[in-house]
Parts: C-alpha cells; structure tokens; sequence
C-alpha cells in the first residue's frame, strides 16, 4: 500500500525516544517535516537540546527550531503545579502553531503515547489538543513502548536518546490525571500568557540541527 | 482492630495524593552510593543515564525557597532564580534545590557533586562534614 501525505508540519521533539520515531513514522508518509525544541534550560540543562539537534540530523529533519519555555514553565509550576504537564504540553502546542503559520505547516507531530506517563491519559490528551486548531498527529499513541524503542533501535536513535540527561525538575511528584480545557484555561488566564507566548515564539528561529 | 488498621493502611498506600510515608527511608535506597549513615545527605546518581547527582536530605528539610535561598545568600552562595517551586544556586555547579531539601547537582563529576553538596549543606544550617558520598559501585 502506498501512503502519501503531500503535506508540511511540524514536529515537537524532545530528547528522548519516543519523539524522533514518530517524526520517522509520519515522515513515511510522504510529508515533510521541520523540528521545535521547547527547551527547559534554566532548570535542565542544555542535553536535551544537544540531544535534539542530533536526533534531527539523525530522522532527517531538516531544521530546528529552539523556542525558550523556561520562563513559561516556571510561571505554569507556581501558578497550578498539579496540572504542570498539561499547561506545559498546550504552551509547546500554541509555540509550535504559531512557528507553524511561519512556516506553512499544515499539523502537528508529538511523541505522546496513552497511559505511558501519568500525565499522557486520554482527559489530559483532549485537554491539550484544545489549545490548538491545527490537527495533533500521534503516530505513537497505542503503541507499546518496546514497540516503540525497537523502532529507534532500527533507526539508530535509541542510543542517542538514552544518553545522559537532567529530567524537568518542576513537574510535581503527583500530576493531574483528568485535566480539562477549561481548567487549564482559567490557569492561564491568570497568567500573563500572550506575552510568554509572544517572547518564546520570537526567539526561536528556524536553522540546520 | 488489625483488620481496620490493616485497611488503613492500604488505603493510604493506594491513595494518589498521599505522598508514601517512607519518603525519606533512613537506610540506603536503591542506586545509592556507599550512603554515611551518619550524614545529613547522601549522594546518589539517580539512574544509570542521568547528567547530574541527586543528594537527599534524610529528613525533609520544609523550608520554603525564599529561606532556603535567604540561608544561601547569607553564606554566599550565589542564588541564580527562586522560582518558588525550586531555587537555582551555584555553588561549583549549578544545583536545582527543592523545598525538601533534595539537591539535583548538574555535574557528571561525583567529587564536585559531593563539594557542592557540602556547601550547601553548611548554607542550609547542616553541618558541612555531614555531606558524604563515595565512589559509585
């Protein structure tokens, strides 16, 4: 069966495993993808970033984009640390949309995989999509992980990802579970949003991995 | 009377929000390196693919990061960012300090981790000496 998809996004990659394999699996697809990193630094370090920029070069990805989430993250961790992941997940989402416009990308890629980490449940899920109108593609959603890991084995990405890393330290030891839009979304109205979202969108421009 | 303590018991153990109550185990935990029984942190490399070191406090310490980044100051550590949920000081390395005291030492280097952690220590009103680790296993 031939797939097609003559179609541009944008992928959200991370440092870890999961990310890299689905930008390979839409790739399969016939699209075309660029990357945006939402880096955590001050409260990482840069390996996930370094991390990213190889695993790009790795799938192929063309370009990378950088966007700065770490004043954000920090305002999301004081304001409603329970709900940390969701506020997170809906920020990059918004980053990346915008980045999106940008570059005439049509969707979004994530990683996400259900029931992988707390956070990652179908509530939680629905929660974040809201944040956007461009459609999320979840290549990885019901796959299992040791599917998921012998994939980046195939493509040389396992190791990669493995490597050493420093994890988000501002995510609460018990995360909220059943998240909705419009909880996440009075959070955020509490914030000054636009302006988070303005300030990282504009310093992340789009350059080789 | 066992049977209801019994129940207790497992209720709070499958209870979400509850935070287990042996947080902070006295003995060494899984992944720890050689831990002082007489010190007030231990040294720990979280997982086999981590960047930094974690040092945990034995007991929780309960202070908020506005104290713990006063008590640093005072002692001359350099406060990078209080972001109320965690406090970003450098004292050799950069170390992410949480309100329970646990420390997250981003060097890959165990002699600095154990440096920084004693400084901090000091800071935090714990004895300097206290601070130990030892080579990983």
């Amino acid at each position: 069966m031939t797939r097609t998809l003559h179609a541009h996004g944008l992928v959200l990659l991370s440092g870890g495993i999961d990310s890299p394999v689905a930008a390979h699996l839409v790739q399969r697809t016939g699209a075309t993808l660029e990357a945006v990193h939402v880096s955590l630094e001050p409260f990482t370090d840069a390996t996930p970033e370094q991390k990213a920029r190889r695993l790009a070069l790795a799938v192929g990805l063309p370009s990378l984009a950088v966007v700065p989430g770490g004043d954000a993250n920090e305002a999301f961790a004081q304001a409603d640390p329970r709900r940390y992941f969701v506020l997170s997940k809906r920020f990059m989402l918004r980053c990346a949309e915008r980045l999106a416009a940008e570059r005439g990308a049509s969707f979004l890629v994530t990683g996400e995989n259900l029931g992988q980490v707390s956070s990652q449940t179908l509530p939680n899920l629905a929660a974040i999509d809201a944040a956007v109108s461009l459609p999320v593609l979840r290549p990885l959603l019901a796959m299992d992980k040791v599917d998921i890991m012998r994939v980046a084995e195939r493509l040389g990405t396992l190791a990669m990802s493995q490597g050493p890393e420093l994890c988000d330290t501002l995510g609460p030891r018990y995360p909220a579970t059943r998240a909705t839009a419009e909880d996440a979304a009075a959070t955020e109205g509490r914030l000054p949003y636009e302006a988070l979202l303005t300030k990282a969108s504009a310093a992340a421009p789009f350059g080789p991995p | 009377m066992k049977r209801a303590r019994a129940r207790r018991d497992h209720e709070r153990s499958t209870d979400p929000a509850r935070p287990p109550a042996n947080l902070y185990p006295r003995g060494p935990r899984i992944g720890a390196v050689d831990p002082d029984p007489r010190g007030a942190f231990y040294v720990v490399r979280p997982c086999a693919t981590s960047a930094g070191y974690e040092a945990r406090p034995r007991r929780p310490l309960g202070l908020t990061t506005g104290q713990a980044a006063e008590r640093l100051r005072a002692a001359g550590v350099e406060v990078v960012r209080d972001a109320g949920v965690v406090l970003l000081a450098r004292a050799g390395c950069d170390v992410t300090v949480f309100p329970t005291g646990k420390l997250l030492l981003k060097t890959t280097h165990q002699a600095e981790a154990e440096v920084a952690t004693a400084r901090i220590a000091a800071a935090l009103g714990l004895a300097a000496g206290d601070a130990t680790a030892s080579a990983p296993r």
